[in-house]
């Protein structure tokens, strides 16, 4: 995965993880990760429920700010961001690093007020701007067609798999570099999960990806590297293909194949 | 045991129109002492009169009426920026143990005794209305204040409910995509309690309507409303003071019997605009 | 379950409505009750005084409990008409027809009105005229009457007050009190308003002192409260009974009428009346 360092893959940053420990109420949630990922390419984080897979994710755009009595050391840069700087911009390093959660979490408005969320929030007042933004944004999570005409509709209208391809227009909208991806099937139908991991194979090389999944094989299928975590520790990281052939760990193997307790 | 079963099933719904059936009597008696009324001084002709003489006759509630809704409405636009910024205060800035005792603070002026109010207002609103106004200090704009005051705790432990039902997945998505805590709370968090703060409002407003003692104490009771500055009168605190000139079997009663159902119109205007303004929204 | 959710409902509503039906059949059932009982209501200036002579009288008489509530002139009156009460307090004369039923009248004695002002209006002296206009509102500013320049804030009593109705009939005659006067439902509640108001006139029943506020001598000569029954304004504070009704009740009522402590509270008894100021 060395190999990419450095190359700018489509204006994708790459991402530096060094000595991260995170604790919650001084119980240590994530302890001593290092890690790389090159520019434009998908991670995989797979691991038990409560590995630190989310914590993760939250650290990565600082979101893990907002709960109270946790304490975050080590060092994280994003592309030129260095994350927990004190002098980081935290609304641009937000900006660049989009996220989708585990439950679609549409706001209570118009699906086009959605999408224009984020370019309103930055400033952007022109309608026409506004709405080509909107339209970009909804044809390339592949939602334009489905919801064209509908704009002036409550988005809670839309279907759970529609909804999700919402929240990914959204946070295409503000043209972010990294898209944070929580479990994003999770919650939805074989089909819309199959439509979401298509997007996810599209976007490749355009945004860095990092997507944490309880599915094996969708983790195989769209990842190009794959991290596993347990009990908050980084156990093996490495290219997809070797890691669900051959792990070096003998945790991963046991986890790849059931045989996890 | 069925049988059983199936008699005090009987019982049971006896004994709940029992009770529905007392409700229906006490507003029966408002109703019908207000058609008595109705019937001999007209409808239309006592709302739209202002002058109120009951010892010659003359039965213009319109005043009241006026001075009612004035006061109350007045009372909600003072108190909703207080109340709003408490609710804000309390969900979203106050952590934990801290807010829990914000809540218990606030719950404690919600029992404080309505008279306690009025006392306050005697002693700072009217004074202070007085000195800015150059008037006595007495009528419905010191009402509003103490008013307000008085339902400013109500409205900011319910706002801040609603305020705190707001899905932190929605906090989540704006401050995700870069917002601030600021730009969320005005385009993400407002927007969605809305309903819940509207409701919040309504309740307060019921409170402030029925709101009989610390009005009277400050309001100046004239019968006739000339201005925000001088002494004027609301349904409730006029029923408070023709009690004693108008007791039960007096021509003229049954003019209380109208004010009330007056009272219970505009309660049932409330609750209707209630689940109206409920309705739109989430 | 030996406690259901559907006796719990039954319970908590046949409970209070079995508790108050008995109350309320004790109000109608009117078995001869081992202590008489009597009952008192009426106007709240004559409260003070017949609660505290009271308890001597129901010492003299034995087992006798009388209750006593205010709620005023009128409604004391309207009760005695219908029966709920054996002797109403009125400070006010009923108007005509208003009882129905033939009733007897005891007055108490006399109970001065005084008209006060805030401490600083700067007179202390005015012409009934003046004090007719200053309640009219025509008179707008202390200043007019040989005061200070401060604007007049009248304070007065609701409909219902006898003070009021004897401030009405004696002093205002045909004008009506300020459009933009301030009603308050006690003496109590006048006095403080009128001492807490720049520029304020009302009138109180003296039956409490009076500080804090400037007394004003009406009719250009100063004369203390205790001389009052000289004064025209005064209300006739007076004890109505049933002219049918039991010795027991009569007996109250005249020694509610004649007991010699009543100007400890106000009243005073009847005088000769002087050449009035007005």
């Amino acid at each position: 995965m060395m190999k990419n360092a450095g190359r700018d893959v489509g204006g994708a940053p790459d991402i530096a993880v060094r000595q991260l420990s995170v604790w919650y109420n001084q119980m240590p949630a994530l302890q001593n990760i290092n890690l790389y990922l090159g520019a434009g390419q998908v991670m995989a984080i797979i691991g038990p429920s409560g590995c630190g897979k989310s914590t993760f994710l939250r650290v990565l755009n600082r979101m893990i700010e907002r709960l109270p009595s946790v304490r975050v050391e080590g060092a994280v840069r994003i592309g030129h961001f260095d994350v927990f700087d004190d002098h980081v911009d935290v609304t641009g390093l937000r900006r660049a690093v989009g996220m989708v959660f585990q439950h679609p979490n549409p706001f209570p408005m118009t699906i086009f007020d959605n999408v224009a969320y984020g370019p309103r929030i930055f400033g952007i007042k022109s309608s026409a701007q506004l709405r080509k933004t909107v339209e970009d944004s909804l044809k390339q999570a592949s939602l334009w067609d489905e919801v064209r005409g509908k704009m002036r509709r409550n988005a809670e209208t839309l279907s759970g798999g529609q909804q999700q391809r919402l929240c990914i227009a959204r946070a295409l909208a503000v043209h972010p570099e990294v898209l944070l991806l929580d479990e994003p099937t999770a919650s939805l139908d074989p089909v819309s999960s199959a439509k979401i991991e298509e997007l996810i194979v599209q976007f490749k090389s355009h945004y860095t990806m990092i997507i944490v999944t309880h599915n094996l094989q969708q983790a195989a299928r769209v990842s190009d590297v794959v991290a596993f975590f347990e009990q908050g520790r980084l156990i093996e990281m490495g290219y997809t293909q070797d890691i669900f052939t051959a792990p070096k760990e003998k945790r991963t193997e046991e986890f790849l194949t059931g045989r996890f307790d | 045991m069925l049988k059983i079963d199936k008699a005090m099933d009987q019982v049971t719904y006896v004994s709940m129109a029992l009770f529905a059936a007392i409700w229906i009597v006490l507003i029966a008696i408002i109703v019908s002492g207000a058609w008595h009324f109705v019937q001999t001084h007209g409808f239309v002709s006592s709302v739209a009169s202002f002058q109120w003489d009951p010892l010659q006759s003359h039965f213009g509630i319109g005043s009241f009426i006026v001075g009612s809704i004035t006061v109350t409405l007045l009372a909600l636009v003072l108190a909703i920026p207080g109340s709003l910024a408490l609710g804000v205060l309390g969900s979203r800035i106050l952590q934990g143990k801290w807010q829990q005792q914000f809540v218990r603070f606030l719950t404690v002026f919600v029992s404080v005794p309505s008279v306690l109010y009025g006392w306050w207002g005697l002693t700072v609103v009217v004074p202070g209305i007085r000195r800015l106004s150059h008037t006595s200090g007495y009528g419905p704009l010191s009402a509003s204040i103490v008013l307000a005051l008085m339902i400013v705790p109500t409205f900011s432990i319910l706002s801040l409910n609603a305020l705190r039902h707001v899905p932190e997945s929605y906090i989540e998505g704006s401050i995700g995509l870069g917002a601030s805590e600021d730009q969320t709370l005005w385009h993400i968090i407002l927007p969605a309690a809305r309903p819940r703060i509207v409701q919040a409002a309504l309740i307060a407003v019921a409170r402030g309507l029925g709101e009989t003692i610390a009005v009277q104490m400050v309001i100046g009771g004239q019968v006739r409303i000339t201005s925000l500055l001088h002494p004027a009168s609301t349904l409730t605190t006029q029923l408070l003071t023709d009690l004693p000139l108008l007791p039960v079997g007096v021509p003229g009663h049954h003019v209380l019997d109208f004010m009330a159902l007056w009272l219970l119109i505009l309660m049932t205007v409330i609750v209707w605009l209630q689940y109206r303004l409920r309705g739109s929204g989430t | 379950m030996i406690f259901s959710r559907r006796q719990l409902i039954m319970g908590l509503i046949w409970g209070p409505l079995l508790a108050s039906g008995r109350s309320f059949g004790d109000l109608f059932n009117r078995r001869p009750l081992v202590v008489p009982r009597m009952t008192i209501m009426g106007a709240s200036s004559c409260l003070g005084y017949v609660k505290a002579v009271l308890p001597q009288w129901e010492r003299q008489y034995g087992p006798v409990h009388v209750a006593v509530s205010g709620g005023g002139s009128y409604a004391g009156l309207r009760a005695l008409a219908t029966g709920q009460v054996d002797i109403a307090l009125a400070d006010v004369m009923p108007p005509p027809g208003y009882i129905g039923v033939p009733v007897r009248r005891y007055v108490l004695g006399r109970l001065p009105i005084v008209i006060v002002a805030h401490q600083g209006v700067g007179v202390k002296q005015i012409a009934c005229d003046q004090t007719r206009q200053l309640f009219h509102g025509t008179i707008t500013n202390w200043r007019d009457v040989g005061g200070n320049n401060l604007p007049v804030v009248v304070v007065s009593r609701p409909l219902s007050s006898g003070a009021r109705e004897v401030v009405q009939t004696r002093l205002m005659g045909r004008s009506q009190f300020s459009a933009h006067s301030i009603i308050q439902l006690s003496n109590g509640a006048v006095i403080k308003t009128v001492a807490d108001t720049p520029g304020a006139i009302g009138y109180v029943e003296a039956v409490m002192p009076l500080w804090r506020v400037q007394i004003m001598a009406v009719g250009n000569r100063a004369k203390p409260p205790e001389k009052a029954s000289n004064r025209k304004l005064y209300a006739e504070p007076a004890v109505y009974i049933r002219r049918e009704t039991r010795a027991l009740v009569i007996s109250l009522a005249e020694y509610l009428a004649n007991d010699p402590r009543r100007p400890r509270f106000g009243i005073y008894p009847l005088g000769s009346e002087e050449g009035s100021p007005c």
